[in-house]
């Protein structure tokens, strides 16, 4: 993950220009899964030590990438740059509630920068799940020898979404890489509320039978 | 066992940032209690690591890397003061994401407002009610039944405490009934426990929904 041309974008440029997507390219699926437990040793140094050069080394890594989605959702350069900076903050002061098992280092960026643009692009609350809550229901079992791959669930995810009728994959980009609600969507779409909601309803539940017990494979 | 869970669009919405924060209130509660829907939460939240992962790169600014570190040298001096401020957690069988928004109080209810017939209700400022969303806490008695009624916009409860009964089955403690379209209900309250809930709902001050009537009168 975070290479230049990464594999994981083939599947989808792929499915729109009409070439078969082949996944036997080895030496390229391995590249990608090296450079995530990279990303999480440098962040369980910051965690464990504070350690600055690890998190320098993070940033280099992680900062462009970070930047270039923030501006792909709409930020201007000025508003993207404080915006990485902020996200960045709270890398180093949360390091220590990544938990690889979970979610893959992008999950976990994406989360804190969505929390991020919430907090200030939009100035709203943002009541969330708390993760120590003692209330909180166990987790359904896991085989205990399952692995993350953060590259195979990659692939996975961008082959679920190209597996979706065109109609329901636009309303999916529209959820994550336009930031739009379902009102705004039927507004822009023209749509009736209900239908817009119908339809994700469709595309999200396909994407969870799809994609659910493969995130930990 | 969670036996009515939230809608997977809802939950879509919640993971990409795009809910009310009165929606993402309710569905941090609901997640709290139904491993399924937090899982598929963090299904969708991996939807938009996939993204970020595969967003073009644009260079931060040549100083980006020293603002930060000087960023951090700052909150290390506030985290050390900070840290002893701890969180409203009064009600231990309140998901905390919901306790913090609660007053204290001995009993959960204590300082709740008293509406007729043994209800009481607390509305939680999220700031949202420009855009039509707004969120309560309500505590119906045991047995109290409501009159049909129907709903037009969404509507969203979640069981605390207690439960409910209507001609869809049974909700119990963690479970949403989610309400949009014209249904007709009859709901009754737990004939012994009754029913503490929280109320997300969108449009203006009028409900329709299962505890709507209670509402609407609230509101005269």
């Amino acid at each position: 993950m975070f290479l230049e041309n990464s594999f994981e974008t083939i599947g989808l440029s792929a499915k729109l220009s009409g070439i078969n997507y082949k996944p036997e390219k080895t030496y390229k699926l391995l590249k990608p899964a090296v450079k995530d437990e990279e990303l999480t040793n440098l962040i369980s140094l910051v965690a464990s030590n504070k350690d600055r050069v690890a998190f320098s080394n993070l940033f280099k890594l992680v900062g462009p990438r970070i930047k270039g989605y923030l501006m792909k959702l709409g930020s201007n350069d000025i508003i993207a740059e404080d915006l990485l900076q902020e996200v960045m903050l709270t890398v180093w002061r949360k390091s220590e509630t990544f938990d690889r098992r979970k979610a893959a280092v992008s999950t976990w960026l994406f989360t804190i920068a969505r929390n991020k643009r919430i907090d200030m692009l939009r100035k709203e609350i943002r009541p969330q799940l708390d993760p120590m809550d003692p209330m909180l229901t166990p987790n359904q079992e896991e085989a205990a020898d399952e692995k993350y791959s953060a590259n195979q669930e990659s692939i996975k995810i961008n082959d679920a979404i190209s597996m979706l009728p065109d109609e329901q994959a636009k309303l999916i980009k529209m959820t994550y890489y336009e930031d739009k609600s379902h009102s705004i969507i039927a507004k822009e779409l023209n749509m009736p509320l209900g239908t817009v909601k119908s339809r994700i309803r469709l595309a999200s539940s396909r994407l969870k039978k799809l994609l659910e017990g493969h995130l930990h494979d | 066992m969670i036996k009515h869970h939230i809608h997977p669009e809802i939950l879509m919405a919640y993971a990409a940032g795009n809910t009310t924060p009165s929606v993402s209130l309710i569905v941090a509660s609901h997640i709290t209690f139904c491993a399924e829907c937090r899982k598929a939460v963090e299904v969708y939240e991996s939807i938009g690591g996939n993204l970020l992962e595969n967003s073009e790169t644009v260079e931060p600014s040549l100083s980006s890397l020293d603002n930060i570190f000087i960023k951090i040298d700052n909150i290390e001096v506030e985290d050390t003061f900070n840290e002893t401020t701890t969180k409203n957690r009064f009600f231990n069988n309140i998901p905390s994401v919901l306790s913090d928004y609660l007053p204290d109080g001995n009993e959960l209810t204590e300082k709740w407002k008293r509406g007729i017939g043994g209800i009481k209700y607390f509305d939680i400022d999220l700031g949202d009610f420009k855009q039509n969303t707004h969120a309560r806490m309500l505590s119906i008695p045991p047995g109290k039944k409501l009159p049909h009624h129907g709903h037009e916009s969404q509507e969203l409860t979640l069981v605390l405490h207690g439960g409910f009964r209507d001609e869809n089955g049974s909700y119990n403690v963690g479970d949403v009934a989610i309400e949009d379209e014209n249904n007709l209900h009859t709901p009754i309250s737990d004939p012994k426990e009754g029913c503490v809930c929280l109320v997300v709902y969108e449009g203006k001050l009028k409900f329709k929904g299962f505890f709507g009537p209670i509402i609407n009168i609230l509101n005269k």
